[in-house]
This record gives structure tokens, C-alpha cells and sequence, in this order.
């Protein structure tokens, strides 16, 4: 048909021979159509189709943050801002004593609203000051992770023209998080400018979250009231090897002190200034570095300062293992900027270097010193809290695939365990959702559930999830017999694996990393009785696939129960979450009974800090977090930070804004360890088409509270 | 509207040639009756081909204005104010479909045996209402935009322009965007030819792929469309 139509073309052909005028429309489009010799044609220019902007505002105080651009138009790429400014969290110090809030104002600034918003937490914890190195010297372990306190300022201005931090002189010092025993033979570098004839540059003593209170304490800089530098150890006499000069001037200056069989030397800006025959310092104890603070007052010294606390800027702080000659000290006095500083430095093999460049919005991973047991938030509201016990530790980071804010917690192989605290009424129709990684060939329990809240020998025990020997998977049931259903495949590789474990209508189902890999469709019910949920521990005696050990050896991330059977779907849309934000309102819109994000693992920080969320669009107002009609009730422990997770906010639009008030307080029963460390909790904001890429969203890591 | 009655040179110096030997016979002719005829009106006229496009709210003529008006040899009005992509601000992804019925109608007297189509280059810059926000994807955002063209006049033998000639258009998707479709010529089946007075309809459909991403926001994609029919 189409070659008939093809045929007539000469007929137009045929107009042309006729010498009739030429069509010429067809040839000012570019067209060919054929020759014609009559011709009609219509050009239309300005055909366009237009996409619209997704924007997202937010206003806290006076300071605006936008998803893209500034305010006044800008190129839309990934539409995510780190905001810089401005803070959602209420200023100030929190305490246990009464709860600050602090409003945000989120605006629609784009054509086009979102159809969904949210609040979230994905990383909550303690601000840190990194040290590059992971040295084992003088029986260290792992990078000696430096915790700023009080009054302790980022991205000041450094030497060399790079970053520093500042000190207060009265309340601000950073701790440090390695023991080392007896530091012997090694050099102290460090830049500092101050204007003060006082303060400490750097200690060492037995107590890591109160230097001034410590029983040992020696291996100390700092500057006395002439302004000249001291260094100062002991080993049953007090040694100190003092400038000649003042330094209290208000420009960079950089120190070496050294200790080892060349004596006790002190260097300022490359020159040797000051010495002492001493060869060693004070031995016999285990302590920790402190920075910008030491125990000098603690008295016993000739020339001591007038105030502990250093008042000024400090930058590159490292401890050399071995004792530099003048000439090393010479050449990295002489390095022309941070890079060749830096370089010069790691060349000497130092057992810490924390640069103090930090940005202030990277949260610590750690146990933080003299914190609370970590406590597991259940961030289902049901206020079902995890307590671990025995070889449960945090693990530092979860599944890579949930991003850099997924936490975890690790559990020993023989006597670690999470009990929780509630209750739990024959939970029948559940899925039982975790995040897990193992080794070993002793298997061991990634969720179970007994008649005993702790790991005594309960009298009833099923629902649980467990690594047999070989590595299988296997989840059991009982119901007047046992009930199994076991995976083909092996797990105890080391790597993480999302497990799902479901019982109910549709049967006995074991999932793993999305697939479904073992079920029974005639196993529907489970035992009848109340029990408790446990983490990484559980019981499988008289179970045909028993493990050696009912604890886990490996660690735990995002456990969940969750009220009712998951569909293939479903369970695929918990497998592909990229954060730990997204797998949050995934989890959360699965109603669970119970959700261990163990945010909290890593650090009892954010668990002890409590936090309402509410919202208010135009006269509507909504309790958001913990969730609610009306206004929000004042904070309570179990509403802490780590239970935010990500909870719903209504979309703004244009003329609708959303103003979100976030209220804080202190848990009572707070440790002293927490007092003075800057929390960031991590708040962000969003909104969203649904179904589309098209987000929007602001973040606020710089955004803290100092507990 | 154009002028109705178009000569060629040739036919005009035919007429004028028959026109004179008539009179001089008729001049020239002596006796006492006589009967003569002066066919004063003998003319020779060429046809007219005139292509009209309508969206139901805006018409435009290839010549004139539709009450008449010189026709100039190209024949082709580049300036239609009609916009086949709807024209509509702040789509967004998986938004509903846009749509835009064009009627096209030979408005000579003439039969157009040919008609067509063109599609020139796709081009993307910044919306016009995007408050200075515009996204990155530039390059891209041509090929985000979900294009089908439909003949639905009654009776025409294959219904789907673009992408592929069917009895039916696809629905909307990523493979056939704006990108695909532009600086194309379709000129045969499914496209209807028009008889003199015959109209032809066509829909465009358009939406936002749901595959754009951010950086697509407070784009806007532009191509032009040639409609032509000739004799």
C-alpha cells in the first residue's frame, strides 16, 4: 500500500513538466516530499513542551537553604544541599532539666510542589576530630578518635593556610579515645597560636574525660605566664624544658617536644629552645592524650599556667614514635603548606596526627568514653528498648548498601545478646526483617524469641532466625512439632544480607537478599504464648538443625518486626533501600511491632537525647514525632533522636508552608561521659513527587546541640 | 483567503492570443448580416492548493488569512502561531498525557496528492516561567519528552504517524521521545493526502518520561513542525 502511495509522487512530477509554479514551501522546510507544482505549508516554530522545578526552602532564624541554586535561580542537578548555615536543633546547651525548641520554616519555591515531605535522622552521633592513623604503638588499637567538648569551634583559619580549631580557654578540649600504656621515646607536634599567657596544648594522664582530676599526668605542653612554652614530664622528678621567648603573640608558631635517650629538647619554629637531661617519662600507667587541656594544675609543678584550658588555636596535632633529631624538626618547620606539612609528617610513622581540619559534621562511631550502655531505640513507638548485654559492642558501620549512616552492632560468638523490654502477646502473621553479617562454623541467632526476658532457659522458644553450623539460614517454628524451612545456600561469608522471615496465612517463608529461599506453605501458625524478642541470641535446643552456639557471631543492623506477611514486592522494596532514611519509611509504612535501627549501637548519644517533632500548616497542628493528633507532648525517654528515623511531614506548597518545630531535652539519666560533646543529630528535610526522580532536599550535618 | 484564480504564463499568453484572433475575425467580417460571437469571457485558470491548519482556537492559512490575498510562490506561512506540543508549563514526570488536535483542511480547489510532515532539530533551553532554575540535563531533556503522532481522520488506512506506522499508536514512552522524532520527514502512509475541501485530524500526544531525573527540571523542548500537502 505504501509503494501504491509512492507511485502517485510523479504525478506531482508531472505538474512540474507542466511548467506550473513551483511549491516552494516544501523547500524552505527542507523537506522532500517530492516536487510539486501546487503546494500548501504551515510552519510552527514555537512548539515546546516545558518541564517544572521541584524547590525546597528552608528558613531557620534568618538564615535560608535551598535544595538547589540560592535563592535566585541557579542550575538544578542533584537538587540535595548541604546546608551551611543556619541550624533546625535549638542552640545552646541541652539539659535535663527543661526542653529549647527551634522551629523551620520549609517553603515550596519551585512551579511544581512535591506530593510527599518528610523529616529525618539517618546518622546521628557525637562530632569527632579524626586521627588518620591506626597505629598499635605502646599497645594502642585502632585510630585514637579525638571527642571536641564544650567550647571547641571548627574550620578556623590554620597554619600554612589551612584549618584549624579553637579553644575557649575556659571550658573547651578535646578527649581522645585510645589508651596507651607507658609512651616513651617519641616527639609531640603541634601548631598553635594564642594570644594568652595560659592554657595547655597537649596532656597525657590516667583520666581520659577529666585530665585536671587525674592521678597521673605528666608528658604535658604548655604555656605559662611569661607566655614562653613548656614541656614538662616526670619520672619521680618533675622535668621541664621552658622557652626563653614568649609566644603568646598571636601568630603561628609550631612545637616539637621530644623525650628519649637524647634527653628532653623543645623546639619552637624549627629551633631548639629549651632542654633537660631527662630520658624518660613517668611509666607505670595506662592514660590518654588531651587536647588543648591537661592536669598541670593538679599541682607538683614549677611553672605551671594560670588556667588549664588553652585559649587560641590548634592545628596538626601527632605524636611521633621516636624521638626526631633537630634536623627532622627543622625540615617540617620549614614545610611550605598543609600538603607538604602533612606529607612530611606521615613519612615519620606517627602513632596519632589528628589534623584538626575537621568540618565539624562527621559523627563519631565509637563507644563514647563514660557514655551510657548503648540501648537499642525501638523506633516503632512501641517503646520495645534493646539492652545489650555481655560481648555486645558497637560495630561502627552498617551494610555498605544502606550508605555511610547505616550503624550496627557486633555481637562475640559466645556471650553478647540484646534483650528488649516488652512483653509480646503470641505475635501470629509477622515478618521478622534484619540486616546481618557472620562468620564462623558455630552458627548462632540473628532473632529469637523466648518466654524469659533474659537469656535464661525459657520454658517456651520459636520464632527464630538462626545460622545452623554450615551457614544455612534457618527460621523455626513450633506448633505441636517443630517447623523449619532452610536455605540451600550458606551465609557465614563475612558479608552483610538482608533476611526476612515470615510466618502466617501464606505459610513458613525464608527470604534472603530478595529472594525467596525456602519456604512451607503448610506451616502457618507459630507457638502460642508470650514472649520476648532477642537480639543475637536465641534458643534452638531440640531443633533438628540446631546450632553449636545460640549467639551470633557477626553483627546486626535494622531489625524489625513487622505486623503481617511481606509480599515479593514488598520484601524487594526493603532489599533495594540506598539509605538507612529510605529503608526507615519503608519500614515504617509496614507498620512494625518493633524497629532496632540501632542508630543508638554506635553511640549512646543520640539514644539519651530526647526530641519531639511537629508540625504546623497554617492553623493544622500535628505531633509528627512521636506521632499524635494535636501539639506534641513534652519530650520523654523513649522519643529519642535515634527513634526519628524518617517520619512524614505534609508536602509545602506554594502559599502553604510547613513550619516544623523540633523540641529537646536531655535524658535525666544521662552519663557524665556525654556532658559537653556536640551531638549532630543529623536532621534533614525533604519533599518528593511520588513516582518520579523529582526530590528536593536540604540536610543539616553542621547542625548540632551541645549536651 | 488566497486568490482563487492563478495563471501561469503560458496559459495567460494562450488566452490573450485567443482573445485577439476572436475580435480581429469579428473586425473584419462584411455583408449584410453578420453574425458574430464575442466570448468575452474566455479564460483559462489555474487551480488552487491552500492547506488550512486549526487547533480549535487558533487557524492559520499557508497564504492569507482565510478572506483572500496574493499568493506568493512559496506558498508557506512559517509563522503558525500553533503549538503542537500543547505548550503547556511545569510538566512533570508521569504527569498526565498532553494532547493537541490538529485539523488540517485543503481549502483549494485543487486535490493534493502529497502531504507531509516535518520534523526539525529538537532543541532545549529554559523554561519560561522557571524562575532561573534551570536543570543541567540540557543535552538530555529531548530525549525525555514522550512523543506520539496520531492520524485520526475517519477512514485513514494506517493510524500512527510516530513512531511506527500501526493502526494504532503505542502508548507514551521512552522509546519514542522527541529526540527520536526530530529532523524527520514522514511524507507517506499514514499521512492523508486531501481532496479539495477535505480535512485531515491529527493528535499529538506529549508527557514527561518518568525516567527525568532532577536535573531535567525547568527545561523546556522546542521543535518545529512543517505541515504540507502539494498537488
Amino acid at each position: 500500500m505504501r509503494a501504491r502511495r509512492s507511485t502517485r509522487t510523479p504525478g506531482a512530477t508531472r505538474g512540474l513538466a507542466a511548467g506550473l509554479v513551483l511549491a516552494t514551501a516544501l523547500v524552505a522546510i527542507g523537506a522532500t516530499a517530492g516536487a510539486a507544482a501546487f503546494s500548501g505549508g504551515l510552519m510552527s516554530a514555537g512548539t515546546d513542551f516545558a518541564a517544572g522545578t521541584l524547590q525546597l526552602e528552608g528558613t531557620t532564624g534568618t538564615a535560608n537553604c535551598y535544595s538547589t541554586g540560592t535563592g535566585s535561580g541557579g542550575t538544578v542537578s542533584t537538587n540535595a544541599t548541604v546546608c551551611t548555615g543556619g541550624s533546625p536543633v535549638p542552640s545552646g546547651t541541652l539539659s535535663a532539666t527543661g526542653a529549647v525548641s527551634a522551629t523551620t520554616v520549609l517553603r515550596s519555591t519551585g512551579t511544581t510542589p512535591g506530593t510527599s515531605a518528610s523529616v529525618s535522622s539517618a546518622t546521628c552521633g557525637a562530632a569527632q576530630l579524626a586521627d588518620s592513623r591506626s597505629a598499635s604503638a605502646w599497645s594502642g588499637t585502632g585510630p585514637d578518635t579525638a571527642l571536641p567538648l564544650y567550647g571547641v569551634t571548627y574550620q578556623a583559619p590554620g597554619p600554612l593556610g589551612g584549618r584549624a580549631v579553637t579553644t575557649d580557654g575556659t571550658t573547651g578540649w578535646a578527649e581522645t579515645t585510645t589508651a596507651y600504656t607507658n609512651p616513651q621515646d617519641f616527639t609531640l607536634l603541634a601548631w598553635f597560636k594564642t594570644t594568652s599567657a595560659t592554657g595547655s596544648i597537649l596532656g597525657f594522664s590516667n583520666d581520659q574525660s577529666a585530665p585536671p582530676s587525674a592521678g597521673d599526668y605528666d608528658r604535658m605542653l604548655w604555656i605559662d605566664p611569661a607566655g614562653q612554652v613548656v614541656w614538662g614530664v616526670y619520672n619521680g622528678s618533675t622535668h621541664e624544658a621552658t622557652s626563653t621567648s614568649s609566644y603568646a603573640d598571636g601568630t603561628w608558631h609550631f612545637v616539637a617536644a621530644s623525650i628519649g635517650s637524647g634527653g628532653q629538647k623543645l623546639f619552637v619554629d624549627g629551633v631548639q629552645v629549651g632542654s633537660t637531661s631527662a630520658k624518660t617519662a613517668q611509666s607505670g600507667f595506662t592514660g590518654w592524650w588531651s587536647i588543648g587541656l591537661s592536669g598541670i594544675l593538679h599541682g607538683g609543678w614549677p611553672d605551671p599556667p594560670t588556667g588549664a584550658y588553652f585559649n587560641g588555636s590548634l592545628a596538626q596535632v601527632a605524636v611521633i614514635p621516636t624521638q626526631l633529631t633537630a634536623a627532622q624538626v627543622s625540615s617540617l618547620a620549614a614545610a611550605p603548606t598543609p600538603a607538604a606539612y602533612a606529607s612530611a609528617v606521615a613519612t615519620l610513622t606517627p602513632a596519632d596526627d589528628w589534623a584538626l581540619d575537621d568540618p565539624g559534621t562527621v559523627p563519631f562511631t565509637g563507644a563514647v568514653p563514660g557514655g551510657p550502655a548503648a540501648s537499642l531505640v525501638d523506633a516503632s513507638g512501641n517503646g520495645n528498648t534493646g539492652t545489650g548485654t555481655g560481648g555486645v559492642s558497637p560495630a561502627g558501620n552498617g551494610p555498605p548498601t544502606l550508605g555511610a549512616g547505616a550503624r550496627a552492632a557486633a555481637f562475640d560468638g559466645s556471650t553478647g545478646s540484646v534483650q528488649t523490654a516488652n512483653p509480646i502477646v503470641d505475635p501470629q502473621g509477622i515478618s521478622e526483617v534484619a540486616w546481618f553479617e557472620a562468620t564462623g562454623t558455630s552458627g548462632g541467632t540473628v532473632l529469637g524469641f523466648t518466654d524469659q526476658q533474659s537469656t535464661a532457659t525459657p520454658s517456651m522458644w520459636d520464632r527464630t532466625v538462626w545460622l545452623d553450623d554450615a551457614g544455612h539460614l534457618v527460621y523455626g517454628t513450633y506448633n505441636g512439632a517443630t517447623q523449619e524451612v532452610t536455605s540451600p545456600g550458606a551465609y557465614n561469608d563475612g558479608r552483610w544480607h538482608l533476611v526476612v522471615a515470615e510466618v502466617g496465612p501464606a505459610g513458613q517463608q525464608l527470604w534472603v537478599d530478595g529472594s525467596e529461599v525456602a519456604a512451607d506453605a503448610t506451616f502457618t501458625t507459630a507457638q502460642n504464648y508470650t514472649g520476648y524478642w532477642h537480639l543475637g541470641w536465641g534458643v534452638e535446643s531440640s531443633w533438628p538443625d540446631a546450632p553449636s552456639s545460640g549467639h551470633l557471631n557477626g553483627s546486626l543492623s535494622e531489625v524489625a518486626v513487622l505486623a503481617g506477611q511481606l509480599t515479593a514486592g514488598q520484601v524487594s522494596t526493603l532489599v533495594a533501600a540506598t539509605s538507612t532514611a529510605s529503608l526507615a519509611s519503608d519500614v515504617g509504612g509496614l507498620a512494625p511491632t518493633s524497629y532496632w535501627p540501632m542508630q543508638d549501637a554506635a553511640s549512646g548519644t543520640c539514644g539519651s537525647t530526647e526530641l519531639t517533632v511537629q508540625q504546623t500548616v497554617g492553623s493544622a497542628v500535628t505531633c509528627v514525632y512521636p506521632a499524635g493528633p494535636g501539639a506534641c507532648p513534652g519530650p520523654v525517654p523513649a522519643d529519642a533522636v535515634t527513634g526519628l528515623g524518617a517520619r512524614t511531614l505534609t508536602a509545602p506548597s506554594p502559599g502553604a508552608p510547613v513550619t516544623v518545630t523540633l523540641t529537646m531535652r536531655l535524658s535525666a539519666p544521662t552519663g557524665p561521659g556525654l556532658a559537653g560533646l556536640h551531638e549532630l543529630t543529623g536532621l534533614a528535610f525533604g519533599t518528593a513527587r511520588s513516582s518520579t526522580l523529582w526530590s528536593a532536599q536540604i540536610s543539616y550535618p553542621a547542625a548540632g546541640v551541645q549536651l | 483567503m488566497i486568490e482563487r484564480i492563478r495563471n501561469n504564463k503560458r496559459g495567460l499568453v494562450a488566452s490573450l492570443a485567443a482573445v485577439a484572433a476572436l475580435a480581429t475575425t469579428a473586425t473584419y467580417t462584411l455583408g449584410g448580416f453578420s453574425a458574430g460571437i464575442t466570448n468575452t469571457s474566455s479564460t483559462f485558470s489555474s487551480a488552487t492548493v491552500q492547506l488550512e491548519e486549526s487547533n480549535g482556537t487558533t487557524t492559520c492559512y499557508s497564504t492569507g488569512s482565510g478572506t483572500g490575498g496574493s499568493v506568493t510562490a512559496s506558498n508557506t506561512n512559517s509563522g503558525c502561531s500553533i503549538n503542537a506540543l500543547v505548550g503547556t508549563l511545569d510538566q512533570v514526570p508521569a504527569g498526565a498525557p498532553l494532547s493537541s488536535t490538529l485539523t488540517f483542511t485543503n481549502v483549494g480547489n485543487r486535490t493534493a496528492t502529497v502531504a507531509s510532515m516535518v520534523t526539525g532539530a529538537c532543541s532545549a533551553a529554559a523554561a519560561a516561567d522557571n524562575g532561573g532554575y534551570t536543570g543541567s540535563d540540557v543535552s538530555g531533556f529531548c530525549g525525555k519528552v514522550d512523543v506520539t503522532v496520531a492520524n485520526t481522520t475517519p477512514g485513514a488506512t494506517d493510524k500512527c504517524v510516530y513512531p511506527t506506522q500501526a493502526s494504532a499508536c503505542p502508548a507514551l514512552s521512552s522509546a519514542s521521545t522527541l529526540a527520536g522524532m526530530a529532523g524527520t520527514t514522514f511524507s507517506a502512509v499514514p499521512l492523508s493526502t486531501l481532496a479539495a475541501g477535505a480535512s485531515a485530524t491529527y493528535v499529538v500526544s506529549v508527557q514527561l518520561d518518568t525516567s527525568a531525573t532532577n536535573a531535567d527540571q525547568g527545561l523546556a523542548a522546542t521543535v518545529p513542525f512543517s505541515w504540507s500537502i502539494s498537488q
